[in-house]
C-alpha cells in the first residue's frame, strides 16, 4: 500500500473516532466516515444546528410542507416565502437566546428582558399563523382548479406582500 | 332506443372484523408518495436548499450525491472502455475514485476562494452544493456517453478522444451552470432579499472559480492516472 492510502485511512479512522465520541454511530456510519471523510467531516462537524425549540420545529416542518405545496401551484413568490421563513428562524433563535439570558439574569435585568422575549415570541407566532394561512390557501389552490380559485390566489398574493413588507422591516432591524 | 348509461357499480366488501376500518381518502400532502431523494436533489436546487436545515438531511443528501457520482462515473467508464471486461471494470473503479479525489481536493481551494472574495460559504453547505452540482453534471455525462462510445468504435485515434472530451466538456458546462444557479439561490435565500450588483458579481466570480477549480482537478485526476484511454 502506498503512503497516500495509509495517511488517508489514518485520518479517516481519526474522523470516525471523533464521530463515535460525539454521538452513537452505527457500524455503517463509521465505515462510511473512514472511506469518505473528506466529504463527511464538514457535514458532520461543521454543520450549524438550528435551534431546537417547539417553535423552530414547527417552523421547519411548515417550511417543508409549504415548499412541497408550492410546487403544485402555478404561482410565483416562493423565494419571498423562503426568505420569510429564514427570518422567522433567526427571530426564534434570538428569542431563545434572550430566554437563556433571562434564565440566569438578576431580577432587575429580568424585568427588562421579559418584555423583549414576549414581543419576539408574538412576532414568531404571528409569522407561524401567516405561514399556516398560506399553506391552507395553497392546498385549496392545488385541489380547486376552477375559476373560483381567484379568491385563494388573491389571498396568497396578499399574504406574500405582507411577508415581503415584514421581511424588509426585519432587514433594517437585524 | 335510448341508451341508458349505468354508472359502474363499485363492489364494496362489507366491513370485516379482520380487516379494520376502510382507509380514509388520501388528500393530505403528507400521505403522497415523495420522489426519491436522488431525483429531488438532482432536478431542483430549491430542494437542495430545503434539505440543508436538518443535519441528518444534509448527510443523506451528501451520500445520495456521492452514490450518484460513483454510479454514473462507473457506468460511463464501463460503456466507453471496450474490450476486456477486467480492463473496463478497472477503468470504472478508477474513474469513480479519481472523480471523488478531485472533488475532495477542490473543497479547500473553493472555500479559500470564497473567503478571498468576501463571499464565504459555510463549509457544510459548500460541500453539499459542490456534490449536488457535480452529480447533476455526472448525469449529463452518463446521458452523453453513447456518443463517445460510437465515435470510439469509428476511430480510436481522433474522433473517439474528441467525442470523449466533448462529453466531459458538456458535463462540465452543466455542472458550472448548476453550481452558479445554486450559489445565487443560496445567497439570495440567506440574505432574504435580492442581491445587489456587487454581491451578485462576487457570487458569480465564486461560481466561475469553483467551476474552473473542479474542472482542472478532475482533468488532472483523469489525465494523471490514465483512466479512460
Amino acid at each position: 500500500m502506498n503512503t497516500f492510502v495509509v495517511v488517508y485511512l489514518v485520518v479517516g479512522c481519526g474522523a470516525a473516532a471523533a464521530l463515535v465520541r460525539r454521538r452513537r454511530a452505527s457500524v455503517a456510519e463509521v465505515v462510511v466516515m473512514v472511506v469518505l471523510w473528506p466529504f463527511l467531516v464538514p457535514v458532520v462537524f461543521f454543520v450549524s444546528t438550528p435551534p431546537a425549540s417547539d417553535r423552530s420545529g414547527r417552523l421547519t416542518a411548515i417550511a417543508v410542507e409549504l415548499d412541497e405545496a408550492w410546487r403544485h401551484v402555478d404561482l410565483g413568490g416562493a423565494e419571498v416565502m423562503r426568505a420569510y421563513v429564514r427570518r422567522l428562524l433567526v427571530a426564534e433563535a434570538r428569542r431563545a437566546e434572550v430566554a437563556r439570558a433571562a434564565h440566569d439574569a438578576r431580577p432587575t435585568l429580568l424585568e427588562r428582558l421579559a418584555p423583549i422575549e414576549e414581543r419576539a415570541a408574538v412576532e414568531v407566532d404571528d409569522g407561524l399563523a401567516l405561514l399556516e394561512e398560506t399553506l391552507a390557501q395553497l392546498t385549496v389552490l392545488r385541489f380547486v382548479r376552477t375559476d373560483d380559485d381567484e379568491a385563494s390566489r388573491a389571498r396568497v398574493e396578499d399574504v406574500l406582500a405582507q411577508m415581503e413588507a415584514m421581511s424588509s422591516c426585519w432587514t433594517t432591524e437585524l | 332506443m335510448t341508451a341508458v348509461e349505468v354508472a359502474p357499480r363499485r363492489l364494496v366488501e362489507p366491513t370485516s372484523p379482520f380487516l379494520g376500518a376502510p382507509a380514509a381518502p388520501v388528500l393530505l400532502a403528507a400521505r403522497r408518495r415523495r420522489p426519491p431523494l436522488v431525483l429531488e436533489i438532482l432536478r431542483d436546487p430549491h430542494r437542495v436548499l430545503a434539505k440543508m436545515d436538518a443535519p441528518a438531511d444534509v448527510q443523506r443528501v451528501v451520500l445520495a450525491a456521492l452514490a450518484t457520482l460513483v454510479v454514473c462515473a462507473a457506468v460511463v467508464a464501463f460503456v466507453v472502455v471496450r474490450g476486456d471486461p477486467i480492463d473496463a471494470a478497472r477503468s470504472a473503479a478508477l474513474l469513480a475514485q479519481n472523480l471523488l479525489l478531485a472533488l475532495a481536493a477542490s473543497i479547500g481551494p473553493v472555500y479559500a476562494a470564497s473567503i478571498v472574495l468576501a463571499a464565504r460559504v459555510p463549509l457544510a453547505r459548500l460541500v453539499v452544493i459542490l456534490l449536488c452540482s457535480t452529480a447533476a453534471g455526472a448525469m449529463v455525462l452518463l446521458a452523453a456517453s453513447p456518443a463517445p462510445w460510437f465515435l470510439l468504435s469509428l476511430d480510436r485515434m481522433w474522433l473517439g478522444p474528441v467525442g470523449l472530451v466533448a462529453a466531459f466538456g458538456l458535463a462540465g458546462g452543466a455542472t458550472g451552470v448548476r453550481l452558479h444557479a445554486t450559489l445565487v439561490l443560496f445567497a439570495t435565500d440567506a440574505k432574504g432579499a435580492a442581491l445587489d450588483d456587487d454581491e451578485l458579481a462576487r457570487v458569480r466570480v465564486l461560481a466561475r472559480l469553483a467551476s474552473v477549480i473542479v474542472g482542472a482537478n478532475v482533468a488532472l485526476a483523469l489525465w494523471g492516472f490514465d483512466v479512460l484511454l
